[in-house]
């Protein structure tokens, strides 16, 4: 979200260039950071700051406990868990002050699944998982991912801040190229195209090929809005020390939903993913297991998204797709060993199907409500008249 | 490394930042938010337009009821009318401190209600606002992005590179406001700044003893007017210590003043703060046409 202010891209590259010249100093990345991240913050709303402070500090201590206790671990990681989603679950279904939308609207729905990482972490590793209060901190107020992620893994971001810190040119270089395009897709791409939708969306009435385009170029717009953040995020991310993951992997050439999960927004996808599954079987589950558990991740991705009948109805309906691709043993394609028309086809059922629902993101009831009717609603073809 | 191997390995970054560096110069330098009819211009800018980019002469200096009370081309005395929407003394400081105007002749400076309110949003496109850290394209970022959208519509929805050029006038008012208006606008007002003390002018008091000394230093003629407040509304309730505080300053230095402030009846004003272009503004010229002229004929 900040991405879109010059003065955020300018206190990064500003933070870049104070990383660089204390490249010397071993712990210039993680203390540094830290200033930098509190900083950042407490210049963009105090209320936040002081909110994300009091939030870290409890969860560092919940963390802290986890690693330590040796007696009722599961009891105490499973409340943890539960009292982290319950707060994000009774703002979300009580409704929002303005205080608290801002702190919504600014990554906590991403922060907390860091800090349920970070708890399973602490489950499953012990006192030998444990990370101090700084790497912890940067963890979860990370600022090139703190509004829209990508997702960090708690293990791979524990594991840079005790590598020193390290740039390359090549590497500065392939960066600056990654926030240029990024840049280049969220300030360039993205604006005209909403510009687009909207105007085509104000039709009196909305016909089949009017809903078509509609519903196609949303698709492509929040891949370029989104996959545009990623590559900002990804870019400052690794010029200030740390590995952020690849959020979008060439998601429209996904033979299967299954793979098209693990290409669009990876993270989220692979965070549910590997949560969900490891508290029901840490061993490979059955045809029917596996089916129930995508229709279990897709529905826990949809309420993430929003506690709205919408994104119920859109978890379930990826859930469903995804579990009949496990029954039917349908869930990955090799290039390699297919026809190229076979491959490709495969990959446009998977878009037409994502199509088909992608307009939920739009996050209002009307509009999606609008161009569903419109896609039944088919032209009159009265030029053809004329002729 | 040394520094061709430096060079090499950075050459991408560093030709980058050369590009930027060198295109923000040569845009500078050409200017555009001044001198291009693509941008929106600033009250400032738009004054020099219509002089015909003389940087020189006696100005008539405030903010928008400046501007919509003074008929420069009616004007017995002529001064530049230099009203600048929601211009205030800090503005007038820089003008002068920067040498972007040479006043000459004499400096009238008209002040009403906001004219020294310190934290009255005003344009940021006016020049002496951008910081000399600050890359033009940087700055004047939003401007560039609109005229982008604006140049690239023309190019693929309508096949051309012609443009229309941007308003260039300044804002005049015309008629009359209706009494709900009037009403909602006045206690907008009170919300805003009614609470306000004279520390909340101190920067523009500071800029007016600052004019005031240039004005000495440099032989300048200077005449202060209160301009004129609808007079069917009550004033704010900082306009007695400011005025107080402001003539006081004034008279320190002989500064003539006329104050104007309460001698139009509301059906020669527009809104609050600005007289309409037909009744209120010929008046009020007429009034400072002779009141200058009583300097010109005093033997003092």
């Amino acid at each position: 979200m900040w991405y879109l202010k010059m003065h955020a891209i300018l206190a990064l590259c500003g933070m870049t260039g104070v990383l660089l010249v204390t490249r010397f100093w071993p712990r210039n990345k993680r203390i540094l950071m830290l200033l930098f991240n509190l900083c950042f913050l407490l210049v963009f709303s105090v209320k936040l700051l002081a909110f994300y402070l009091v939030y870290t500090i409890l969860n560092y201590i919940g963390y802290v406990c986890l690693c330590r206790t040796e007696t009722s671990r599961r009891l105490a990681f499973a409340g943890l868990i539960v009292l982290n989603v319950a707060a994000v679950a009774s703002a979300r279904i009580y409704g929002m002050t303005f205080s608290v939308q801002l702190v919504f609207t600014l990554g906590l729905i991403y922060n907390v699944l860091k800090v349920i990482d970070a708890l399973y972490f602490a489950y499953y590793f012990g006192k030998e998982g444990r990370s101090g209060l700084i790497d912890y901190a940067n963890y979860i107020l990370f600022i090139p991912t703190f509004t829209s992620g990508p997702i960090l893994k708690f293990r791979d971001f524990m594991a840079d801040a005790r590598q020193p810190y390290r740039m390359t040119p090549e590497l500065f270089e392939a960066n600056v190229k990654r926030i240029i395009l990024g840049l280049f897709k969220k300030v360039v791409l993205v604006p005209p195209m909403w510009d687009v939708f909207y105007k085509v969306l104000k039709q009196p009435e909305l016909h089949t090929h009017e809903s078509l385009f509609l519903m196609i170029w949303f698709y492509i717009l929040i891949y370029f809005d989104f996959s545009g953040y990623s590559d900002i995020a990804i870019g400052f991310g690794r010029m200030m020390g740390y590995t952020v993951p690849e959020n979008f992997k060439r998601p429209f050439l996904s033979p299967t939903l299954t793979q098209y999960w693990r290409n669009w927004h990876a993270t989220l996808g692979d965070w549910f993913r590997d949560h969900l599954f490891m508290l029901v079987s840490r061993r490979t589950p059955t045809r029917s297991m596996a089916a129930g558990l995508s229709v279990l991740i897709m529905v826990s991705i949809g309420l993430w998204h929003g506690f709205t009948p919408l994104y119920l109805g859109w978890g379930i309906y990826h859930g469903i797709l995804l579990a009949l691709e496990n029954i039917l043993q349908k869930t990955t394609v090799n290039k390699r060993k297919v026809s190229k028309a076979y491959f490709y086809f495969r990959v446009a059922l998977v878009q037409l199907a994502v199509v088909a629902a992608v307009i939920v993101y739009s996050e209002n009831n009307e509009t999606v409500l609008r161009i569903y009717r419109g896609l039944l609603s088919l032209p009159s073809f009265s030029f053809l008249r004329v002729v | 490394m040394n520094l061709l191997q430096f060079l090499r390995r950075n050459g991408f970054v560093l030709l980058l930042l050369a590009g930027f560096l060198l295109v923000n110069a040569a845009v500078a330098a050409w200017n555009p938010m001044q001198y291009s009819r693509r941008f929106d211009k600033d009250d400032f800018t738009k004054t020099l337009y219509h002089h015909n980019w003389v940087r020189s002469g006696p100005v008539f200096f405030g903010n928008s009821a400046v501007t919509a009370a003074y008929m420069e081309d009616k004007a017995q005395v002529p001064l530049v009318e230099m009203g600048l929407s929601y211009g205030k003394i800090t503005d007038l400081k820089e003008i002068l401190d920067r040498s972007l105007y040479h006043v000459s002749g004499q400096l009238v400076i008209g002040i009403d209600v906001h004219t020294m309110l310190d934290s009255l949003p005003t344009d940021d496109k006016y020049p002496w606002l951008k910081p000399w850290y600050q890359p033009y394209l940087y700055y004047y970022r939003a401007y560039f992005r609109d005229s982008g959208k604006e140049f690239l519509s023309n190019l693929f929805l309508h096949g051309t590179l012609a443009y229309q050029p941007h308003w260039i006038d300044k804002e005049l008012y015309f008629g009359r406001k209706d009494t709900n208006w009037l009403n909602a606008k006045w206690n907008e007002y009170d919300q805003r700044f009614g609470w306000m003390t004279l520390k909340d002018f101190r920067q523009n008091l500071d800029a007016l003893a600052w004019v005031l000394d240039y004005a000495r230093q440099h032989n300048l003629p200077v005449r202060v007017i209160w301009m004129p407040w609808n007079s069917g509304y009550k004033h704010p309730p900082y306009i007695p210590a400011l005025k107080e505080k402001v003539n006081g300053m004034l008279a320190a230095q002989n500064i003539p003043v006329l104050d104007l402030m309460d001698r139009y009846a509301p059906q020669y004003f527009h809104d609050l703060v600005h007289l309409n272009r037909e009744e209120g503004a010929p008046l009020f010229t007429k009034e400072v046409d002779a009141w200058l002229q009583s300097f010109a004929k005093s033997p003092k």
